[in-house]
């Protein structure tokens, strides 16, 4: 069987198609298990999904004149057995050259913006893990770098009590200790190769917030002192009454907090390994789907090339 | 050594501000007080501490068991700066900070925008 069809390859598809509501799961591991999960989950359906694309791309490259005088291959040979038509290669070489303008393009951003961090948090003075800024409005965040920086105003640590201000500290520590930003960079390259990957981007997103929630709530020794933290931080932070348009997105961000704030006053999260092995075999399943298109591909060249 | 023995009240402060500004990391009192030498003593260390907090120069926060002192920076300085430059450039790129709580929040970036844009 010379042939690559189109069913050889789509599978790639369905575990994209099942990644949206797979979050969910995932979400309910330990959130240092669900990063893991998601990242890898996400780095096999971004790029097999991107080598899919190229499969079919390049079968549909097949059909036209000049691949065939440039590749020396039988136009006889290759007419012998069915393939991709024109149209879906032709489309799928659109989308295959879209996908990489845009995986090349959200990784430069991305190694820029990581390099604007380190360079900011460098040229902070004083070398000092924790950077206290006299300023009104609550804030609280950390900037990668080497070493990196976390910045917290005086109205955030006015808002919160010694216990809370320290679960606020821990947090951003385990944000720097463990890298989030690197976890985060990656996986948004790789969803932005490929739009249905955007619920596993923003999964990832919540889970890296609740590794550093777990890591603060070990550091004082109480998850719900972290859970009061989270709660008076976000009411500090100035929100003024958005206009119609705007509500939605704040409300969809802001909605992460109750959550995380509901699962420390909950008990802490159990591993779970049969929604590990689920991601495991999705992520097989596309490995496989797009080995076997390209084995299909490897055929028909040879098939081709033969006669 | 009778060389830091007396100080003024005034020139005590702003040794203790440079060193803890200077200091890689918060410190607790014990420390700022070897680091301080002289002959003061632990609860004139503290009083210090405790007075420069009280006018906004520092800030004490809980590690472990005790406490550590770390400075504030001023507003108008190059670390308020740095952290106005950092939330500038994610207003822009919005990818590398992690925030306490929330992402930058539309009415967020307005502010900002109306802070860095037309002056």
């Amino acid at each position: 069987m010379n042939t690559l069809d189109l069913e050889d390859v789509f599978p790639f598809v369905l575990p994209l198609l099942a990644a949206a509501p797979g979050v969910r799961l995932i979400e309910r591991l330990p959130p240092r298990s669900a990063v893991w999960t998601t990242t890898a989950l996400t780095t096999v359906l971004s790029l097999t999904g991107l080598a899919g694309l190229g499969l079919i791309a390049a079968d549909g490259a097949l059909r036209f004149h000049a691949v065939e005088v440039l590749g020396r291959l039988s136009p006889t040979g290759l007419d012998r057995i069915d393939r991709t038509g024109k149209p879906v290669g032709l489309a799928a070489a659109v989308a295959f050259g879209t996908a990489l303008a845009a995986f090349v393009g959200s990784a430069l951003r991305e190694a820029l913006s990581l390099r604007t961090a380190y360079r900011t948090a460098a040229r902070t003075p004083g070398s000092r893990e924790v950077v206290v800024v006299g300023d009104a409005e609550a804030r609280a965040f950390t900037l990668p770098g080497r070493p990196g920086r976390i910045f917290v105003s005086t109205a955030m640590l006015d808002a919160l009590d010694e216990r809370q201000a320290q679960a606020l500290l821990a947090h951003e520590r385990g944000h720097l200790h463990d890298r989030h930003h690197l976890f985060r960079a990656w996986v948004r390259v790789l969803a932005a190769a490929n739009p249905l990957l955007r619920p596993l981007r923003r999964s990832l997103q919540y889970s890296l917030e609740r590794w550093a929630d777990e890591r603060a709530a070990v550091a004082v020794g109480d998850r719900r002192t972290v859970a009061h933290a989270i709660a008076k931080a976000a009411l500090a932070v100035p929100r003024s009454p958005g206009r119609c348009g705007l509500a939605f997105v704040t409300l969809r961000r802001g909605s992460a907090v109750p959550r995380r704030v509901a699962a420390l006053l909950a008990p802490p999260p159990r591993p779970h390994f049969g929604i590990v092995l689920v991601a495991a075999v999705c992520s097989g399943s596309a490995v496989f789907a797009v080995l076997n298109g390209a084995a299909g591909l490897h055929h028909i060249l040879e098939a081709a090339r033969a006669r | 050594m009778p060389r830091r023995a007396r100080r003024a009240p005034g020139e005590l402060e702003r040794e203790v501000m440079s060193l803890l500004q200077q200091a890689e990391d918060a410190l607790p009192p014990a420390e700022v007080k070897a680091r301080l030498g002289g002959d003061l003593t632990y609860s004139t260390v503290v009083t210090i501490l405790t007075r420069m907090r009280d006018k906004g120069l520092l800030v004490r926060l809980k590690d472990g068991r005790g406490y550590v002192y770390t400075p504030v920076a001023d507003q108008s300085g190059l670390a308020a700066l740095r952290m106005r430059e950092a939330l500038a450039a994610e207003t822009d790129r919005r990818a590398v900070l992690s925030q306490f709580v929330g992402g930058l929040s539309e009415q967020e970036e307005e502010i900002l925008r109306d802070l860095l844009g037309p002056a």
